[in-house]
C-alpha cells in the first residue's frame, strides 16, 4: 500500500505520479489523501498538465481536458449555490446536458449515476438528494437534546443506493476495462466537517486522477454547502494506480512531472 | 417562390443563420440564471466572445437546437470540449451544421 497526505489536490497528484513512476508506473493500493480540497491549485501543475493534454489532443490521441473529466463527477458551471432552488436547478440542467449524450453517444457519465441511478425497480433514483436530505436530518437538534448527528450511516454499499453513492450496477455494468472505474463514494461527518472518500477499482494518474480529485472535491463542497457545513477531507484510493506509461511512455510522463514540478527527476 | 430544402423553406435556414449567435447567447443567459445585459458585458469585455464551461456549452446545444425548429442538428463529433468552449465556437458550430442542411437538403 501507498499513502500520499498533502494539502492540496495538485501537490498530492503530483506525488502520487511521481512514486507510481519510481514503483514501475503500476501499484496496489494507492491511497491519496488530500487535506484542504478546497485549496486553491498550484498553476505550475495544472498548467503542465493542461499543456500535455493539449498536445495529445492535438495528435488525436484520446484524452479528455481535466475540465471534462471532473464535469464527469461534478458538472460545477451548472450550480449556482446563491440562486435559488439550485439544488433542483442543477438536476434540470444536467438533464438538458444528458440528453444530449443520451442522443449522440454513451450516456454514462458519474454524475449520471448519481441523480440518476438505474435502481432495480427501473425509476432512476437521485442519490445525491437522499444524502443531502439525510445528512440535514441528522444534524437536526434531538428530542431532549440527546446524542448528535451519526458520524457514518451513509455507508451501504451492497443494498439499495442510499446510503453512499452508488456508481457501478451491478448486472448492467458488464464491461471489464470500461466504465465505471468509480465504485463509490462515502461520506464521514465530523462534527462540521464531511469528509469524503472514493473507490476506484482503476485509476489512471496521467489522463484522469487529477481530473477525479478536481470532480470530487466540487461533489464534496456542493453537499457540504447544501447542508450547511464545510468539506473536510478528500481521500481517494485507488485499488489498481495505473502512471499509463504504456500509453504515454516513460520519458513522456518523466517529462510532465519534471515540468509541473520545476525540478529534474 | 418559396424554395424548400427538404422539411425546410429557404427562408427558414437564412433566418435561423441569421440568429445562432442569439440563441446561444440568450441559452447561455438562461443557463446561468444572469440577465442578458451581464452576458452582454462579459462579452464586450471578451473583445466580442467569451469562455464558456463545455458542460454549459451541452446544454446551451440542446436549447439553441430546440429554438432554431430545424431538428437534430448537433452531432456526435461536436462533442469535442475545444467546440463547447466560447460563444464563437458553438455559433460556428451551429452555422457549419447548418450550411450541411442546405447542401444535403
Amino acid at each position: 500500500m501507498h499513502v500520499i497526505n498533502q494539502s492540496q489536490i495538485s501537490s498530492a497528484w503530483l506525488e502520487a505520479l511521481t512514486l507510481l513512476l519510481q514503483e514501475g508506473g503500476k501499484a496496489t493500493h494507492m491511497v491519496v489523501a488530500i487535506g484542504s480540497p478546497s485549496a486553491s491549485e498550484d498553476e505550475r501543475v495544472r498548467t503542465a498538465l493542461d499543456t500535455f493534454i493539449k498536445e495529445r489532443r492535438e495528435s488525436k490521441t484520446p484524452i479528455w481536458p481535466v475540465s471534462t473529466v471532473a464535469n464527469t463527477i461534478f458538472p460545477a458551471a451548472f450550480y449556482r449555490p446563491d440562486s435559488p432552488s439550485a439544488r433542483a436547478r442543477l438536476y434540470e440542467l444536467h438533464a438538458k446536458a444528458q440528453a444530449l449524450h443520451k442522443r449522440l453517444r454513451n450516456p454514462d457519465n458519474y454524475f449520471d449515476r448519481l441523480v440518476a441511478y438505474p435502481s432495480v425497480e427501473g425509476d432512476p433514483f437521485n442519490q445525491l438528494e437522499y444524502i443531502v436530505d439525510r445528512l440535514i436530518n441528522q444534524r437536526k437538534p434531538r428530542k431532549g437534546g440527546r446524542g448528535g448527528a451519526l458520524t457514518s450511516p451513509y455507508e451501504v454499499g451492497l443494498n439499495i443506493p442510499g446510503g453512499d453513492l452508488r456508481i457501478q450496477a451491478p448486472g448492467r455494468d458488464r464491461n471489464t476495462m470500461g466504465f465505471p472505474c468509480m465504485s463509490h463514494v462515502s461520506f464521514t461527518l465530523d462534527g462540521d466537517l464531511l469528509n469524503l472518500s472514493a473507490l476506484y477499482r482503476n485509476q489512471h494518474f496521467v489522463s484522469r486522477a487529477y481530473g477525479n480529485y478536481v470532480g470530487l472535491s466540487r461533489l464534496g463542497k456542493f453537499i457540504a454547502r447544501e447542508v450547511g457545513i464545510q468539506l473536510g477531507e478528500v481521500v481517494c484510493l485507488a485499488t489498481h494506480a495505473d502512471a499509463e506509461i504504456d500509453t504515454f511512455g516513460k520519458g513522456n510522463v518523466e517529462t510532465l512531472i519534471r515540468d509541473a514540478s520545476g525540478k529534474a527527476i | 417562390m418559396v424554395v424548400w430544402y427538404g422539411n425546410h423553406t429557404h427562408f427558414a435556414i437564412v433566418v435561423a443563420k441569421a440568429n445562432i449567435r442569439e440563441h446561444v447567447i440568450e441559452s447561455l443567459s438562461w443557463i446561468r440564471g444572469a440577465d442578458r445585459k451581464e452576458i452582454d458585458a462579459e462579452i464586450k469585455s471578451g473583445g466580442g466572445d467569451t469562455a464558456i464551461d463545455s458542460k454549459e456549452g451541452e446544454a446551451v446545444c440542446v436549447l439553441v437546437e430546440d429554438a432554431l425548429e430545424l431538428g437534430e442538428l448537433v452531432q456526435a463529433s461536436d462533442l469535442q470540449p475545444e467546440q463547447l468552449t466560447s460563444v464563437a465556437s458553438l455559433t460556428g458550430l451551429f452555422q457549419r451544421r447548418i450550411d450541411s442542411l442546405a447542401k444535403e437538403e
